[in-house]
């Protein structure tokens, strides 16, 4: 049937952006699955199959709705509780900008970058996964990490040089 | 000589060259500080993807995605399956109830769904759900070290440990195997016995399998068929990577408690009624 939530849950939150949306697929996902169970081949990986699923729900919302540049909810996330020192204010900066990079990210990237640096798979699983050789995985990943350490990194060299906190202009 | 290309630095910093190449990258860099620069970049770009998208779902999982996974209760409840003799519900509830006092803000059934959003339940980063599996739980292949492993779905194999221990061996007692070599071993516990929406007699359980990769730790429910096979309903699995570190799982498994909760029909059975079912095969 289903495995992972967490997991689960993780990656639609990468692919769609935003934690609801991401909620709306999984459970749109683990719908189909299990009323599809007799698909599902033993043997083979049943979170593979569960992302796939994801991904073609995802696809065909993208398609019908003509969903482009879909909104980020970037402050769901990381809302750390606890005392709000100036690095952990700044993380959580960084990190907001880091979401909202890799909602910008071509649809290729953003799904490979997910895979690998975000659910933890290797190149060749990631290359399985959507079918393309792996030098085309090692490339669009290297494109997106690239963007994402130039955003991170550009904006907290911004932060910590302004005088203070107050400074912030976000 | 290698070419310090960013494809091969990107497969360099995640590990994923030959060891031959990544031998031959590794020479290489001593030379190139620009080179081990964007190594380091890469890996921080992949550790804030990660950060990035890891929080919310450690804590809290939506009520609507379990509800999923509910199967619909029986429309005209037997009798026969109800539990008898009301005096000494003790033992096993109040094992449940003293676990769940010890949650702030874990729902009761009588409390309603809500609560459930306002007080996210802990959920740690290595913990997997696994839902309605169990086929392939023949309890040697649930131990891969990074990725929770997943099983084919269905009944557990009449010939598994689990099986064994689901139908004969009483809450809080162990049945265990041990490996010849001593290596591996796997300890299941059941926890409770209780009888759930469908009129199901279904038991919560646990397993510590510990092999030298280190020690897995899972906690499932099963319920029995009429036919007399078992099948997975859900299994909570928190892969602990070395023995050394293992810790004992508490808290994080509450999103089993939930489920538990959900589907048990009134409270668990005592321990004379789960002896007298233990005792006449589950009749």
């Amino acid at each position: 049937m289903v495995a992972m939530l967490p997991r689960l849950r993780r990656f639609a939150y990468a692919l769609t952006g935003s934690t609801d949306l991401g909620d709306d697929l999984v459970q749109a996902a683990c719908e189909r699955a299990l009323s599809r169970l007799n698909q599902w081949q033993q043997g083979t990986r049943l979170d593979s199959w569960m992302f796939r699923i994801m991904q073609t729900i995802w696809i065909d919302q993208m398609r019908a709705k003509k969903v482009r540049g879909h909104s980020y909810d970037l402050d769901a996330a990381n809302d750390i509780a606890g005392d709000d020192g100036e690095r952990a204010m700044e993380a959580r900066l960084t990190l907001k900008r880091v979401r909202a990079a890799v909602g910008e990210l071509p649809e290729d990237q953003r799904l490979v970058l997910t895979l690998i640096s975000i659910d933890g798979r290797s190149y060749k699983e990631a290359a399985e996964f959507l079918n393309v050789p792996i030098g085309t995985i090692t490339s669009r990943l290297a494109r997106a990490r690239r963007r994402l350490y130039e955003v991170a990194y550009e904006t907290t060299a911004k932060i910590s040089s302004a005088p203070a906190m107050e400074s912030n202009n976000g | 000589m290698v070419d310090l290309n960013d494809d091969v630095l990107i497969a360099y910093s995640d590990g994923q060259l030959d060891e031959k190449t990544a031998a031959e990258v590794e020479s290489a860099l001593e030379k190139d500080p620009a080179a081990r620069e964007i190594i380091e970049q890469f890996r921080t770009a992949a550790q804030l993807a990660s950060e990035a998208f890891a929080a919310p779902f450690e804590q809290d999982v939506p009520e609507r995605l379990l509800k999923v996974f509910e199967e619909p209760a029986a429309e005209t409840p037997g009798s026969e399956a109800r539990i008898t003799g009301d005096s000494n519900v003790a033992d096993l509830s109040q094992q449940r109830t003293a676990r769940q006092a010890k949650k702030p803000g874990f729902p009761t059934a009588s409390n309603g769904s809500s609560v459930f959003r306002r007080h996210a339940l802990p959920l740690a980063a290595s913990v997997a759900l696994i839902v309605g599996i169990g086929g392939g739980l023949g309890l040697s292949n649930f131990t891969s070290p990074s990725a929770p492993s997943v099983v084919a779905a269905g009944t557990i194999p009449e010939q598994s440990l689990l099986h064994a221990a689901l139908e004969r061996t009483p809450s809080l007692e162990a049945l265990e195997e041990v490996s010849e070599d001593g290596l591996t071993s796997n300890r299941i516990e059941p926890q409770q016995t209780f009888i759930d929406t469908n009129q199901r007699y279904c038991r919560e359980y646990r397993i510590i399998g510990k092999t030298t990769f280190g020690v897995q730790d899972l906690m499932g429910v099963a319920c029995r068929t009429d036919s007399g096979s078992w099948t997975q309903q859900i299994a909570v699995s928190q892969q602990v990577s070395t023995s050394t570190n293992y810790q004992p799982a508490g808290e994080d498994h509450d999103v089993l408690g939930l489920f538990v909760n959900r589907i048990m029909k009134d409270a668990p059975l005592d321990g004379a009624a789960e002896s007298r079912l233990l005792q006449s095969d589950w009749q």
